[in-house]
């Protein structure tokens, strides 16, 4: 019986559980600590502020005392997950080790090179066999107990997450966006020496790695976090990306996944099916998924791909979507958006071939119609955005690209805001429909002079929100406004909104032309 | 006329609000690393699992973790909103009251 085993018993890997343990650990520790610090800072404050009182206050001192409760019994459970790990590691390196040293008694055995064994009868050494074995059979079976149990406990840790988060449902509804901040595992030997939060350090250090150390990160536990570590080129996202992609469609099981799995699953097959779709029309540009993250932000999904290749493209752009822009809905409809700007840029082009890369960035949280006459989604997102390009040009090295990020919608807002955040790097900015820019003027902007660019049709209601500052279609705004009406037959007030990429728009060739660093040639109208 | 002075308790209590909800800003990002870290945790579990239902267990209450810490993160963003839309409020009140003091009759 003992063929089989030693491959059964190389698959118990205990230092695993006990590595799970330690991060597990590391996560409290944050957790503990945000904590500590909420109540430092923000507790602190409020205690300072006695007599300030009202639905304001009350709003804001209940929601201090909730999370500091929420984090109390997150940090708590995760404790308790860390022992359970730890518990669990010892246990199995025990039994591994009895089930090692049974087996290799009955190898012994087997072999008949035990001597005082040679000296049995047959019917002896029969039952020493059966003996061996039965206490190797008893081993195994309890190795496969322990195994349950840890599955057990671990269902009972997720159930746990569950129902602190289910106790929280009605506050996620007000609740604003998430963040992604690379940070990296410290057990690594490779990334012992990790990149910072900073786009630079990483693209340095990505420099730095030998071709191996590179290799062995996209093809270890890390690769998945590669795919969306600003500062690093590219390709090597893409790769992670998709290798994280097939994975996650291998292993999903229908039966098993609950509503987050299930949506995440949807984005997935989403996403695989709009690799092809570009890959298809993008007539030979390369087609990369620079972010993939389907359970991002309760399944809405971050995901970024790019039409053309931003490593080497002469020309970046990135297309910020707005309200409610969810992978599940709006894929498809950014990825043509992108598709439709990277034709109009090549055909603007003075240099034919690869020299442009649009990239269709669903990267932040986008607004709900509850959220969206707010400035927070749009705040983070531009850290995010500002992140990304930062990211960009760091990999790029010396070689920067002509960049330009143009805003649709609320995208606009977060566009350039995002400008503010990463001042000197964007060299275009294009806001379309926009419903502000959250400045006064143009000129508040840093993108050099002349080059912040406004797109906005007359049937265009949201541009008369002036949601976040003047319109930027004003004549007092001071950026360069381009034609942007709707030709599409059937359009009228209520959908032109949603019709400047259209190839029958007048916008499409402008957008195109100032993405190809030709924005000399796009003609101005007169502001309102 | 005068300028209009800002009034000092109110200016005050608004940077104070701002400073706040920076401070809750920031711990939003970190929270979202600690979720990030709960995507690298579940790697070794994973791995040190056999059987399918334990390898199923594992992702799962890594997936739920990390879900409940990105929306923590979330609920510590929008404090940090509500901070910083108290703040602007305490300014804009600031404003007014220190236009009505330097108003006619007052100057």
């Amino acid at each position: 019986m003992s063929g089989g085993v030693p491959a059964l018993l190389d698959r118990w890997q205990p230092e695993r559980l006990a590595t799970a343990a330690t991060r597990t650990r590391m996560i409290h520790a944050h957790v503990e600590s945000v904590r500590a610090d909420l109540a430092a800072t923000v507790g602190a404050t409020l205690l300072s502020l006695a007599a300030w009182s009202g639905m304001a206050a009350t709003r804001c001192r209940t929601a201090l005392d909730e999370r500091s409760a929420v984090l109390r019994a997150v940090a708590v459970r995760l404790t308790e997950l860390a022992v359970l790990l730890d518990q669990a590691a010892i246990q199995l390196t025990e039994r591994v080790a009895r089930a090692r040293s049974a087996q290799a008694r009955v190898a012994d055995a087997e072999s008949g090179l035990q001597g005082a064994t040679r000296l049995l009868t047959p019917l002896a050494w029969a039952w020493v066999q059966q003996q061996h074995e039965t206490d190797l059979r008893t081993q195994l079976t309890e190795l496969q107990v322990t195994d349950r149990r840890l599955g057990g406990e671990l269902e009972a840790s997720a159930r746990a997450a569950r129902a602190l988060r289910r106790e929280h449902d009605a506050e996620l509804m007000r609740a604003d966006s998430g963040a992604v901040a690379g940070r990296w595992s410290q057990g690594d030997p490779i990334a012992a020496s990790p990149p910072g939060v900073d786009a630079q350090d990483t693209a340095d250090w990505w420099a730095a790695l030998t071709p191996g150390e590179r290799a062995r990160l996209g093809s270890g536990p890390l690769a998945a976090r590669l795919g969306r570590i600003d500062g690093l080129p590219a390709q090597v996202r893409d790769r992670a990306n998709r290798l994280a992609l097939a994975a996650r469609l291998r292993s999903y099981d229908a039966v098993r996944a609950g509503p987050l799995e299930r949506t995440a699953h949807a984005v997935d097959l989403l996403v695989d099916t709009e690799l092809h779709r570009l890959a298809a029309l993008a007539g030979g540009l390369p087609v990369l998924l620079l972010l993939d993250d389907p359970s991002r932000w309760s399944g809405k999904g971050r995901v970024a791909i790019a039409v053309g290749d931003p490593d080497v493209a002469a020309n970046v752009a990135y297309l910020v979507p707005g309200l409610d822009d969810r992978a599940i809905t709006s894929l498809r409809i950014d990825n043509d958006h992108a598709m439709a700007v990277a034709r109009s840029a090549a055909a603007a082009s003075a240099t034919a071939g690869s020299g442009t890369a649009v990239v269709a960035w669903l990267g932040y949280d986008t607004p709900t119609l509850r959220t969206v006459t707010s400035s927070a989604p749009a705040d983070h997102g531009a850290e995010l955005l500002a992140e990304a390009v930062s990211g960009l040009l760091a990999s790029r090295g010396s070689g920067n690209p002509h960049l330009t990020v143009v805003g649709h919608s609320y995208g606009s807002t977060t566009a350039a805001l995002a400008t503010v955040r990463a001042p000197g790097s964007v060299d275009d900015l294009v806001l379309v429909g926009s419903p502000g820019a959250a400045v006064e003027q143009a000129v508040n902007l840093p993108v050099p002079a002349g080059h912040v660019w406004v797109g906005s049709s007359d049937d265009d209601l949201v541009t008369r929100l002036a949601w976040f500052g003047p319109d930027p279609a004003g004549a007092q705004f001071g950026a360069q406004r381009f034609p942007a009406e709707v030709t599409a037959p059937g359009s009228g007030v209520f959908d032109a909104h949603g019709h400047y990429f259209d190839d029958a728009g007048q916008s499409l060739s402008e957008i195109g032309r100032i993405v190809a660093g030709a924005g000399t040639g796009v003609p101005s109208i007169p502001g309102r | 006329m005068a300028q209009p002075q800002p009034t000092t308790a109110f200016t005050v209590q608004g940077s104070s609000l701002d400073r706040a909800a920076a401070a809750a800003r920031s711990l939003a990002v970190r929270l979202d690393a600690a979720a990030d870290e709960l995507a690298v945790a579940a790697g070794p579990l994973l791995a040190a699992a056999v059987a399918s239902a334990t390898t199923d267990a594992a992702a799962d209450a890594a997936m739920r973790w990390r879900a409940l810490l990105d929306d923590e993160a979330r609920q510590v963003r929008a404090l940090a909103g509500s901070l910083a839309a108290a703040a602007a409020d305490y300014r804009a009140t600031d404003a007014t009251a220190a236009s009505r003091l330097a108003g006619p009759g007052q100057a």
